[in-house]
């Protein structure tokens, strides 16, 4: 948050002075804003950075992993939205996202967060890019296989590739018979997890916000749990025709995410040896230049 | 105007009729951002589907909650008038300010965001606070007297130092407190749970105050700076103050003492978790107050 109050500072700086033209021109270093659209169950939130400059390029759409929420982007979003429009939606039941009563597929999910993004201006016809991370990579890869016309490029990481043994068991084990007192033990996992044995060169700031952003989806933070155990990944990713970019980030899922190149029929790998634990807070710049060089690069046709 | 200069003690006549009050029709609530001066100010927000004549109505919650406590009256009340619940600049999902600030800078940066919000300056509304909203909804009258119509008051923080150790706020506060703030929150939230309250709501309560983080103090901290008391008598606008059999009961009743004209009611079925579990008999007797005709 402290990149907000900072910019918190700044506004109300340039205000006072009345230099507009300054603030517009500090709008462009990549302001991160949020807003609310009227999609899905309910109302779909999202964060949303873009350059005050026309731009060519095509947006760019980022899905969180779960049970997280956009929020777990906006660092990166200061730099990626320097060049593009790019927004990162809270996926229904998760930040500040209204979701469904009861488990829906991925595929529903896509299909909400895409009426969100024409809610939110991007309009059919628009090409535009998506990136996911964990729960994210699949509804982006759903993306990419459903909309064939609107999805330009791909980039994944993090992929829960499993076998359909393992999927099964997980979806058996999953905790749907939680309640809203679960979520004391919750939030000392979570704490455990992200503050006490956290990277220490994230502030503690950061660490205490993006752990408290998981309470959230209270008691129903197992629902899109559900639909990841239920996408067969080798298949979803054999249905992706755009260029995709598959991001090896050493965060423990590295091997099982090289191993869905091979079902892609136009992927590459760039691996980030030195990315791991919550890479869009500690290692931005690495990531969106690994991002940008792959989006922004002309492909030769395959 | 004037009100009769009594104090109207109606006990429950008005509040105890639940079951007809399950009837009401209600509003969808829905969530939006407007921008004020230190940054994003959140929002809570039912209204008809049609624009009426009826003022738009300004909730303001207690702190360090959130204006979603009030997300159960708003579907109440938005049924016949326009009906904003704020999440104070640093709570909920607003954005805070630099540093503590007074309640006289938070009730305009957040009437700057109500501009933002389509509440133009010729926009007459009407103002509800609770607790720490209480001084806000009054702030806003005293500030903004042309503006504001009408001023509804519960658990007023009268005071609050002479009936109550206020603790002192922990200006130390770091981020990594916030796993003893969640487990004092939690145990504390559900030992006054009524059972008219469900647990979800009760979670969600405890939630949204774990979003202000390390700077949940700031307004409890300003909140002893605002001369409540001269800000009272100098209200000009007819007032109702709504006393909920709750932590401030005395505190409130004692405040008319400022407010001559003020009318009281009873409110015995509102208590700790009134705007949630007596939710619509207190939307009646809010929109009794507000549609009254001026006498």
């Amino acid at each position: 948050m402290k990149w907000m109050r900072a910019w918190a500072i700044l506004a109300a700086v340039a205000l006072l002075t009345l230099a507009l033209p300054f603030v517009q021109a500090a709008a462009d270093t990549g302001r991160v804003t949020r807003a609310y659209v009227d999609a899905g169950w309910g109302q779909i939130h999202f964060y949303k950075s873009e350059p005050v400059a026309k731009t060519d390029a095509p947006p760019l759409i980022l899905f969180h992993e779960n049970p997280a929420s956009g929020i777990q982007y906006t660092n990166l979003m200061q730099r990626l939205g320097k060049t593009r429009l790019v927004i990162a939606p809270d996926t229904p039941g998760y930040g500040s996202s209204d979701g469904p009563k009861q488990p829906v597929s991925m595929e529903e999910y896509a299909r909400a967060l895409m009426q969100a993004l024409r809610a939110a201006g991007i309009e059919p016809g628009t090409k535009f890019d998506v990136f996911g991370f964990h729960t994210g990579s699949l509804l982006a890869a759903t993306f990419a296989a459903l909309y064939p016309n609107d999805v330009r490029r791909m980039i994944v990481s993090g992929v829960p590739l499993r076998t359909e043994e393992d999927r099964a068991q997980r979806l058996a084990a999953l905790k749907r018979a939680e309640t809203a007192l679960d979520l004391p033990q919750w939030f000392a996992q979570i704490w455990d997890r992200i503050v006490v044995k956290g990277p220490g060169d994230l502030d503690a700031e950061r660490r205490v916000q993006l752990a408290i952003e998981t309470l959230k989806p209270m008691q129903r933070r197992w629902m899109a749990y559900d639909a990841v155990y239920r996408v067969d990944i080798a298949a979803l990713f054999a249905r992706v025709r755009q260029p995709s970019l598959v991001m090896l980030i050493y965060d423990g899922l590295q091997e099982k995410t090289k191993g869905v190149a091979q079902y892609l029929s136009d992927g590459r790998i760039v691996d980030l040896p030195k990315v791991n634990r919550i890479p869009f807070d500690r290692a931005p710049d690495e990531v969106s230049a690994a991002m940008l060089k792959f989006l922004d690069e002309p492909l030769a046709a395959r | 105007m004037i009100f009769r200069p009594a104090v109207f003690l109606l006990a429950a006549a008005l509040l105890s009729i639940g079951d007809d009050a399950t009837a009401l029709d209600q509003a969808s609530v829905k969530r939006g951002y407007a921008e004020g001066p230190y940054g994003f100010v959140h929002y809570y927000e039912a209204k008809p589907e049609t624009a009426g004549a009826s003022v738009p109505l300004i909730l303001f919650h207690e702190n360090p909650t959130s204006g979603r406590g009030y997300s159960e009256i708003l579907s109440y009340l938005g049924t016949k008038r326009r009906a904003i619940a704020i999440d104070m600049p640093g709570y909920g999902r607003s954005d805070p300010p630099p540093g503590p600030v007074s309640y006289e800078e938070y009730a305009v940066a957040i009437m700057t965001a109500l501009r933002n919000a389509g509440i133009g300056s010729e926009q007459k509304i009407d103002v509800l606070g609770h607790h720490g909203g209480a001084l806000l909804a009054t702030e806003f009258a005293v500030r903004f007297p042309t503006q504001v119509r009408r001023v509804i008051l519960s658990g007023i923080p009268y005071r609050l130092a002479e009936t109550k150790t206020i603790e002192p706020s922990n200006r130390n506060e770091k981020p990594e407190d916030s796993e003893a703030w969640f487990d004092a929150l939690w145990a504390r939230a559900f030992s006054a749970k009524p059972d008219s309250v469900s647990a979800d709501d009760i979670a969600s309560i405890v939630v949204e105050t774990m979003l202000p983080m390390q700077r949940r103090w700031y307004a409890s901290a300003t909140a002893p700076a605002y001369d409540l008391p001269a800000n009272l008598r100098r209200i000009r606008q007819p007032v109702l103050v709504l006393l909920m059999h709750e932590s401030l009961y005395e505190n409130s009743k004692r405040a008319l003492t400022e407010m001559p004209t003020a009318r009281a009611l009873e409110a015995p079925e509102a208590r700790s978790f009134g705007y949630i579990d007596a939710a619509a008999p207190l939307a009646k007797t809010i929109a009794a107050f507000l549609d009254s005709p001026t006498p």
